[in-house]
């Protein structure tokens, strides 16, 4: 045998046939094919670059059904002698040695309907054996012009007979009933074994070439293997994707078999019966169903013919691995920052045979060490694992989000005090949660947010830059008239109220001075220095607090480096002055300590809405949009799309419900002013009402009224029997109501109904 | 630090994904072996499965879940060249156990692929039901539940044929300035060619057609996973192939009011080796990426907005064979005598690799 490695004909090449093939035969030097067909019976020899014809046995002119083949089978001795089993049940014996064009020797018109299959006996070169529709085997001695033995299985049809290779004269016959027969071809009578193999139809069976064992494939799908030894025992079983139509074990490789499909799949698959999921190697290259596979005498090459009207000759290193391309890991991680991971586990082979796995292993070690490949297919599995996240360290805050976000999502205020105070309180519970850079934020929103004046939209700006006054007026300058602002409730609350900023700005100044600024130093320098870490070290780069690089001895920070007059900037009293003017929280000394740093231009509410966008992009919607919702009617003044704010709101709602914070996520959704965020709450609630006197659903147009009793009876209080209008309370176990103020004054001193007598007191 | 802890799952074959439901409260895993598991978790924090049925014919690649909204359903795809749709059914309390009984019925198959379907996914909650199935032969089909209270008709919507086959999937979680999107991943090795694209619904074609190709990425892909849009202004698609990718997609309206997507791609050449899944965490703040050495590692996000890899996980097992990487060079957490998880911690920025 010569070995394929070397064999340059380890390409798949592809013929054109004249009408569809359903069986192919090879002969037994594997040096020619015969292809049987509808209206095909054909011998093509091959060689290493393809098939070329030797032999057309169907000439134009015979159209009868005996030439229409359903099986051809070589004899195992004689390279000139085939059989084809035909449609009508005529099975034909041809002689390649003979002359002229009428190669049919003989001619065996005894089965009553068609014939599926044809074999001939592995060491006695006269005899074949041939399965039929009508349920009966016969065996034909081409020395005889009629059969010899004719042996009835009792089913209504055998698909497929096989000679064993290990025992003279058995032979295997399966039938549509799905049961396995074993014969010996000398007892006539009575078969010698018999068992059920499958729910469905056999369509195929084959002996391993040295182990007693029988595959059998069926139209329930799947492929057995059946040890003969004895009474017959199940080994494996191999579930497939369709119908099977052929099976063929794989020569030199115990445990491999290729199965073709009768319906639905193209493809040729090779299994590795250890393994019986997932095919070893496939062919995917037929059109159509494949309808014969055969072994071209060793492993690497095999013959197929299909109803596509090709032949194929698959090199086996050709053939596309299923299991290698298919996903080996698997992981996910789960709402406490756990990993589930599975991973396949490589399994290697004994040391001797190298350190080649089985996902590397290439064809030509495997023609090397021939078993390695093989051996360890089908010892893949997966083993799984949980990383669980355990004793976060301090620093490491990164790696315990969600509980930080939990926490946060819990304790953080977005409404109900002063801005100042929420500021205050959120950033405590960042700082607690570990989320420094959201403390720093909360701390600079207060800053510069917190007292009860907005600065108006920075376009107004424009008009009071020219007001170069000097440092001293800064208590009066920073309520300039511009900034005028009716004090508000900052928590947002009253967002029906109207605020039309800039309309206010003829307010005397005199009213400006109810609210002097507060003198504190609100985030001291040390503290912001504190929390200079790493991390948002690049948010102070990216301009939201800036550094002075010429950090002089008190590092300070050239904080509201606010001033856009260029002019201005040049000459620096009149920095200083414009600073404090127009800085929004004009009391910090610390602003006046870094009169060398060249000051870039700065936009407050667009530095805000960097951070926040900053905030973000990093991960961190939560704090973003609560600074937005806590801000009240101030987020006005930053530069942030309703669109994005729309994103962030059901970005946050989306996280809040993953975790299951349903009350946290509510709150969030009631304070927003955006139409579509609102309607989140009040979709797919749907309250059925039914009258309270018939119980029958109320679907009235008016929504009190009953159509079927025409009572009022559901819309009455039930204390003083006035039809109630606005709220209206009832007891869900006996629906009884009324107004709540009465319901309330009622069941201080009752506990029951004072309708039915129904307990309805809430104990 | 992470504890690591073996999950003993009777998975008779490879376990091809794991998955985690919309709370993180149940876990999926579908395997060669026909079978997919249904994971609950118990007040120790232990996984068990609570179902466990054969749910096709051929190996099942992945599964997915549907958002809680619509009950629990979870869909299969399978080399068997079908995608399966599974309810749970709750049944008659159990005397003994006081607990109902839990059964998953199949609700629909999905039979329109003529080769292995290689990814299945439900899109996110406000599109309705739908789900989007990825074939070997190239083909993307959207089916849609037009009536959620009734599994069992999931009509074909879309159907987009490409030229390469595709490995995987991922719908887009936002609609922040984009159209509705969808990731797909081709594993074709022939072509030099992009591997990632993207599809959405052309209103001037009405239907779905492919609308970005990511020429960056030109290696076979085996995984896509879109992040849950945290709020971000970007959208962001974790790409496993040869290496890792990030992919920031951003929907961006030029002067003439055409809208279109502005791409980037970084490379993350971290692994060494082929990567196998990808995946985010809730809140889109962490990335995982799992590499053919068996290393999973973490990714976070800096403040320059820039993705760095916090963590290397490995689990190893003793007496499973050889073991091919090198001593651990940090402390081993040991735990138990079967399992141990390595931990490097490293530095935000520090690029180097522990092994290799």
């Amino acid at each position: 045998m010569p070995d394929s490695m070397e064999d340059p004909a380890t390409v798949s090449l592809r013929i054109c046939l004249e009408g569809h093939a359903n069986a192919l035969a090879l002969n037994k030097d594997y040096t020619q094919i015969a292809v049987a067909g509808r209206s095909l019976l054909k011998v093509y020899s091959i060689d290493n670059y393809g098939f070329t014809e030797s032999c057309n046995m169907r000439g134009g002119k015979n159209q009868n059904l005996s030439y229409s083949s359903n099986d051809v089978s070589w004899s195992t001795l004689d390279s000139n002698l085939l059989a084809t089993a035909a449609t009508n049940g005529v099975v034909s014996v041809w002689d390649l040695s003979k002359f002229g064009r009428q190669k049919q020797l003989l001619v065996y018109n005894e089965h009553e309907r068609t014939a599926h299959t044809v074999t001939f006996h592995s060491s006695e070169p006269n005899i074949l054996i041939s399965g039929s529709q009508d349920g009966t085997i016969k065996c034909f001695d081409i020395r005889s012009d009629k059969s010899v033995n004719t042996y009835f299985s009792n089913s209504e049809s055998v698909r497929d007979v096989k000679f064993s290779p290990h025992t003279q004269n058995i032979f295997s016959a399966v039938s549509e009933n799905g049961t396995v027969q074993l014969w010996d071809m000398r007892k006539w009578d009575k078969c010698m074994v018999q068992f059920t193999a499958h729910s469905g139809p056999i369509y195929t069976c084959d002996w391993h070439p040295t182990r007693n064992w029988l595959a059998t494939g069926s139209r329930d799908k799947q492929i057995k293997v059946w040890n003969m030894d004895g009474r017959p025992g199940l080994e494996y079983t191999i579930h497939t994707i369709a119908v099977v139509g052929r099976v063929k074990w794989r020569p030199e490789r115990t445990y491999h078999i290729a199965s073709c499909a009768l319906v639905v799949d193209y493809s040729i698959h090779v299994w590795d019966i250890r393994r019986p999921f997932i095919p070893f190697a496939s062919f995917n290259d037929h059109t159509n169903v494949t309808t014969g596979i055969a072994w071209q005498g060793d492993s690497h090459c095999l013959l197929s013919t299909s109803k596509d009207s090709t032949i194929y000759k698959h090199a086996f290193k050709d053939a596309t691995r299923p299991a290698l391309k298919a996903n080996a890991q698997g992981a996910s991680l789960g709402r406490h920052g756990d990993i589930s991971f599975a991973q396949k586990i490589k399994e290697y082979a004994v040391k001797t045979s190298g350190v080649t796995n089985t996902k590397t292993t290439s064809f030509k070690s495997r023609s090397k060490t021939p078993v390695a490949g093989s051996m360890q297919f089908h010892l893949d599995h997966s083993k799984m694992y949980k990383f669980r996240l355990k004793d976060v360290e301090p620093h490491s805050q990164a790696l315990s989000e969600h509980e930080s976000f939990i926490g946060c999502a819990q304790d953080l205020l977005i409404s109900g005090k002063k801005l100042a105070d929420l500021c205050d309180h959120n950033a405590d519970v960042c700082r607690k949660y570990g989320k420094h850079n959201a403390t720093t934020l909360w701390n600079f929103i207060k800053l510069f947010y917190g007292t009860n004046h907005f600065e108006p939209p920075f376009e107004h700006r424009a008009s009071f830059s020219t007001n170069s006054r000097r440092a001293t007026q800064v208590q009066s300058d920073w309520t300039m008239p511009q900034r005028g602002e009716m004090g508000q409730d900052l928590n947002g609350n009253n967002q029906e109220a109207p605020h039309e900023i800039g309309a206010d700005s003829s307010v005397d100044i005199d009213d400006e001075h109810e609210h002097p600024p507060t003198s504190s130093v609100i985030l001291s320098e040390t503290q912001i220095l504190s929390e200079i870490t790493f991390d948002n070290f690049e948010l102070l780069r990216n301009g939201f607090i800036y550094v002075g690089p010429t950090s002089d001895v008190s590092k300070a920070l050239a904080f509201p480096a606010l001033h856009h007059d260029v002019q201005a900037a040049r000459a620096q009293v009149d920095l200083k002055a414009n600073e404090h003017e127009k800085s929004p929280p004009p009391h910090v000394p610390t602003v006046l300590k870094v009169p060398h740093v060249p000051i870039p231009m700065w936009e407050p509410h667009k530095f805000v809405a960097d951070a926040l966008m900053l905030q973000n992009d990093v991960g961190d919607v939560q704090t973003a949009l609560t600074v937005i919702i806590a801000l009240g009617e101030a987020r006005k003044l930053l530069p942030l799309e309703d669109a994005l704010v729309e994103h962030w709101f059901h970005a946050y709602v989306d996280q809040l419900h993953r975790y299951e914070l349903w009350n946290e996520a509510g709150e969030v959704i009631n304070r927003s002013w955006l139409r579509s965020v609102r309607q989140l709450n009040q979709q797919s609630t749907t309250m059925h009402t039914n009258c309270g006197k018939c119980s029958r659903p109320l679907a009235g147009h008016v929504g009190w009224l009953c159509d079927k009793c025409k009572s009022m009876q559901s819309a009455k209080c039930c204390v003083c029997g006035l039809i109630v209008r606005g709220i209206y309370a009832w007891c869900q176990g006996c629906s009884h109501g009324g107004h709540i103020e009465h319901l309330q004054k009622y069941f201080a001193q009752h506990s029951k109904c004072p309708t039915c007598g129904h307990l309805c007191a809430y104990s | 630090m992470f504890d690591v802890e073996p999950i003993f799952t009777d998975h008779k074959d490879v376990i091809h994904d794991v998955v985690f439901d919309y709370y993180g409260r149940r876990m999926a895993t579908c395997s060669s072996d026909q079978t997919v598991k249904i994971w609950d978790e118990d007040a120790s924090g232990k996984w068990n499965v609570s179902s466990s049925w054969k749910a096709h014919s051929g190996s099942i690649w992945r599964v997915t879940w549907a958002h809680p909204e619509f009950g629990q359903v979870v869909a299969t795809c399978s080399f068997d060249r079908t995608a399966s749709v599974w309810e749970e059914v709750i049944g008659e309390k159990v005397s003994t156990t006081n607990a109902p009984t839990r059964r998953w019925v199949r609700r629909t198959t999905l039979v329109d692929s003529r080769t292995s379907v290689t990814d299945v996914e439900f899109a996110p909650k406000y599109l309705g039901l739908l789900l989007a199935t990825a074939s070997a032969d190239g083909i993307i089909r959207i089916y849609e539940a037009p009536d959620i209270m009734n599994l069992s008709q999931w009509p074909v919507q879309h159907e987009i044929a490409n030229k390469l086959s595709l490995s995987c999937l991922s719908w887009n979680k936002s609609m922040y300035m984009v159209t509705q999107l969808l990731a797909a991943g081709s594993d074709d090795s022939a072509t030099p060619t992009g591997k990632v694209f993207l599809f959405a619904y052309s209103e001037n074609a009405r239907k779905c057609v492919k609308i970005e190709t990511v020429n960056d990425i030109t290696d076979p892909v085996t995984d896509v996973a879109f992040a849950p849009n945290a709020g971000r202004t970007f959208h962001m698609l974790a790409v496993a192939s040869k290496d890792l990718y990030i992919v920031n997609i951003r929907g961006v309206t030029d002067s003439t009011g055409t809208s279109k997507l502005d791409i980037q791609t970084v490379k993350y050449s971290d692994h060494n080796c082929p990567v196998w899944r990808v995946c985010w965490n809730m809140l889109a703040t962490m990335l995982i990426s799992t590499g053919d050495d068996g290393c999973v590692r973490l990714w976070r996000m800096n403040y320059s907005r820039q993705w760095r890899c916090a963590a290397v996980l490995k689990a190893c097992t003793e007496g499973g064979g050889p073991t091919y990487e090198p001593a651990p060079p940090t402390p081993t957490l040991a735990n138990t005598a079967s399992a141990t998880a390595k931990f490097y911690k490293k530095g935000t920025i520090g690029n180097q690799v522990p092994w290799h």
